[in-house]
């Protein structure tokens, strides 16, 4: 069960990622769906809190593989949101590199990584992060609207996703009008709007009750399922992981087991 | 863009009582400035109407070069003679410029009822022609009555209007009768019995008690002259006057006449200096409003930029780019600048009606007769003004939004 983590990820991601360019080059219509989603390579990152330098990532390598139901999982401040992050694109490491689609996004500017986030990745939050003014329904069309989708689309899609996720009549609500636990499941439709490779949460049941808890993370195992979206997501709750197919382990800086499980469902 | 379009007023309306401050604001400032704006362009119209039409000097006069450099010593050596002065009559009437052509003398000399002399000044005019001038005004001078009595007349040649100062220092009122007297062109004395057929308020304090409108033919009579001091001519709709006024002057010298031709505004230079000082208090209460519409908007904005932080590091996470953020927020700001110049454009309007219909009066400086308040309403004014309230609005969100544009994603989400 337990594989040494180290050899993993050299196996995982050292050929395709060192020659990047010229695979890419050499197999322009390479199948997108065989590529791993998301990887990063030796990552560092530190945050300085005045004099001090707090390192909080030390030589990270990870890759996300396409339809993977991954948790991050780690004692608090083990860098956990820290990883998140990276993974979807929303900051940058002090060192080593961060591919998606096996690209380097390093070479990437605003426009572009915002096109990526849109289209390729979902996010989740622990604090949920729905636009207050904006009804559960166009919270969920909102990132289809960000990428241009057209409104009638977007529209029928959002029903979709609101369907797909249990909130059938709560479409026209305002977040302050939902329960934690439905205001995550429109975050997770919004997640999936724009049909992503990855859905990324930063502990998205720590601000539920265990029971919605568990609901929330079977919705996630299913949609998991059902689209063949990749999910990572962090926790710190170990009843969450028996659930998950891929157990990443951080402490100290450092990834401490990378483990592949049979899910329970 | 619609979905911006919809964050943005939602948080607007969120925040209402904010937003409605700014409103406030803007209408105010915008109102202020075009009421202000029309209250003075009213004014100054006026002020140019009671000096074209009232003071009659129409839109040019022509007169003999120097009367108003070296002639100011001695007028009387720079008139027109008769010659001259149907010379510049018929070339006016050939080119078919004037909507009125008339002459006029200015004199001064002692005015008595035998047992009071006092001083006067008197234009000597055409009363007819002159008449005709003053009805032609369109603005606010058009319905003053400033006199009491009988308008002058072409058949009664001894009949004259006095100031009401005038009048009462030797006391006489209207029917009464005075002796003008003065020294002639020629340096003999002359006086003339004349009777006085109306009083009137002269526009200006210094001069109610010594002003005195006479028909040109007595003026002439009296100073034992047949020439003229200059020729007054209200041109014809369209005209420009800059324009006309050279060549006028240019065929006059041509044609060998030894003359000026000069506009209404060179004749009395003060309206210039008026115009120039409202103007730059005009510019004063203008940056003034501005400056704290421009506030107003830049805190408003800020305000919503910090509290909004976490939901801009969403938006950004969902995949919005930085000028998507700049966007939402300038949105914001255009949107309060819109209710702001519609409120303001409201406003405007009521202070309009209001004046309209309540018809104030006012006395102003320098002025002996209560006149009609107005204020104009000019729609390139509001169009120009507004203009730049809305640019300001949108200009005021850019800074805050850039900023918190700039900022990283996590820093963004990380604020509670
Ligand atoms: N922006 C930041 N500035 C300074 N320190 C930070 C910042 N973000 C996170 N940290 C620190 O980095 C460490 C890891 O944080 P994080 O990735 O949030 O851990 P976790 O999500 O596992 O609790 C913590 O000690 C935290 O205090
Ligand atoms: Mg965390």
């Amino acid at each position: 069960m337990l594989i040494c983590p180290a050899l993993k990820t050299i196996f995982r991601s050292g050929l395709p990622y060192c020659d990047n360019i010229s695979r890419y080059e050499s197999e322009p219509y390479s199948n997108e769906n065989l590529m791993a989603v998301v990887a990063l390579k030796d990552v560092h990152k530190s945050y300085r809190a005045g004099d001090t330098e707090l390192r909080v990532l030390e030589g990270i390598d990870l890759v996300i593989e396409p339809g993977e139901f991954v948790a991050i999982a780690g004692p608090s401040g083990s860098g956990k949101s820290t990883i998140c992050n990276l993974l979807a694109l929303l900051d940058n490491p002090n060192r080593g590199s961060v591919y998606f689609n096996d690209q380097n996004v390093e070479e990437l500017g605003d426009r572009e990584l915002s096109l990526l986030r849109n289209h390729h990745i979902g996010i989740v939050f622990q604090g949920f992060n729905l636009v207050q003014v904006l009804t559960a329904h166009e919270n969920v069309m909102l990132p289809m609207e960000i990428g241009n989708t057209p409104v009638d689309k977007a529209s029928s899609e959002a029903y979709r996703l609101l369907k797909e996720v249990g909130l059938e009549g709560f479409e026209h609500q305002r977040p302050q009008q939902l329960s934690g636990g439905q205001q995550q499941r429109v975050a997770l439709a919004r997640a999936l709007a724009t049909n992503p490779r990855l859905v990324v949460a930063d502990e998205p049941t720590a601000n539920l009750d265990t029971k919605t808890a568990m609901q929330i993370i079977d919705l996630m195992r299913n949609l998991n399922r059902d689209h063949g979206v990749s999910f990572v997501f962090a926790t710190h709750d170990e009843r969450l992981l028996q659930r998950v197919s891929r157990i990443i382990r951080l402490l100290d800086g450092l990834i401490v087991e990378d483990t592949m499980q049979e899910a329970a469902s | 863009m619609l979905t911006w379009l919809k964050i943005a007023s939602r948080n607007l309306y969120k925040n209402r009582r904010r937003s409605l401050f700014t409103i406030a604001a803007i209408a105010l400032g915008y109102g202020a400035v075009n009421i202000f704006g029309g209250f003075t362009a009213y004014v100054f119209d006026s002020l140019k109407e009671s000096y074209i039409y009232g003071r009659g000097t129409g839109d040019i006069a022509v007169f003999k070069r120097g009367l108003f450099d070296q002639g100011r010593i001695d007028p009387l050596r720079y008139l027109l003679d008769k010659q001259e002065a149907d010379t510049i009559r018929e070339y006016v009437e050939k080119q078919g410029i004037a909507r009125i052509t008339t002459a006029q003398i200015k004199i001064s000399g002692l005015m008595s009822d035998g047992e009071i002399s006092t001083v006067f000044i008197a234009s000597g005019r055409v009363p007819s022609e002159y008449h005709e001038l003053r009805s032609l005004a369109e603005g606010v001078i058009s319905r003053i009555d400033n006199y009491s009595g009988a308008w002058l007349s072409d058949d009664t040649p001894y009949g004259i209007a006095v100031s009401e100062g005038l009048a009462a220092k030797l006391g006489q009122g209207k029917g009464g009768s005075a002796i003008l007297s003065s020294p002639t062109i020629d340096g003999m004395v002359n006086a003339l019995d004349v009777e006085i057929v109306q009083t009137f308020q002269a526009g200006s304090e210094l001069l109610n008690d010594k002003l005195i409108l006479v028909p040109l033919t007595l003026a002439q009579e009296l100073y034992q002259t047949d020439s003229v001091e200059q020729i007054n001519i209200l041109l014809r709709k369209g005209l420009d006057i800059k324009t006309t006024r050279q060549q006028l002057e240019d065929q006059l010298r041509a044609a060998g006449l030894d003359i000026e031709v000069w506009g209404w505004e060179q004749l009395v230079p003060s309206y210039f200096k008026i115009k120039n000082m409202f103007d730059i208090i005009f510019g004063f209460i203008f940056v003034i409003v501005f400056t704290i519409a421009a506030m107003s908007i830049v805190n408003t904005i800020n305000m919503a930029v910090m509290e909004r932080t976490r939901e801009i590091g969403t938006l950004r996470a969902l995949g919005a780019n930085r000028s998507s953020i700049v966007l939402l927020f300038s949105i914001e700001g255009t949107l309060l600048g819109f209710a702001g110049t519609m409120g303001g454009l409201l406003l405007t309007f009521v202070a309009w009606a209001v004046v309209l219909i309540l018809e104030p009066s006012w006395i102003p400086p320098q002025f002996t007769t209560r006149i009609p308040l107005e204020i104009y309403l000019l729609p390139v004014n509001l169009l120009v003004t507004g203009l730049i309230f809305l640019g300001l609005a949108l200009i005021a969100a850019i800074p805050p939004s850039l900023r918190i544009s700039r900022q990283g994603i996590v820093e963004s989400l990380g604020h509670a």
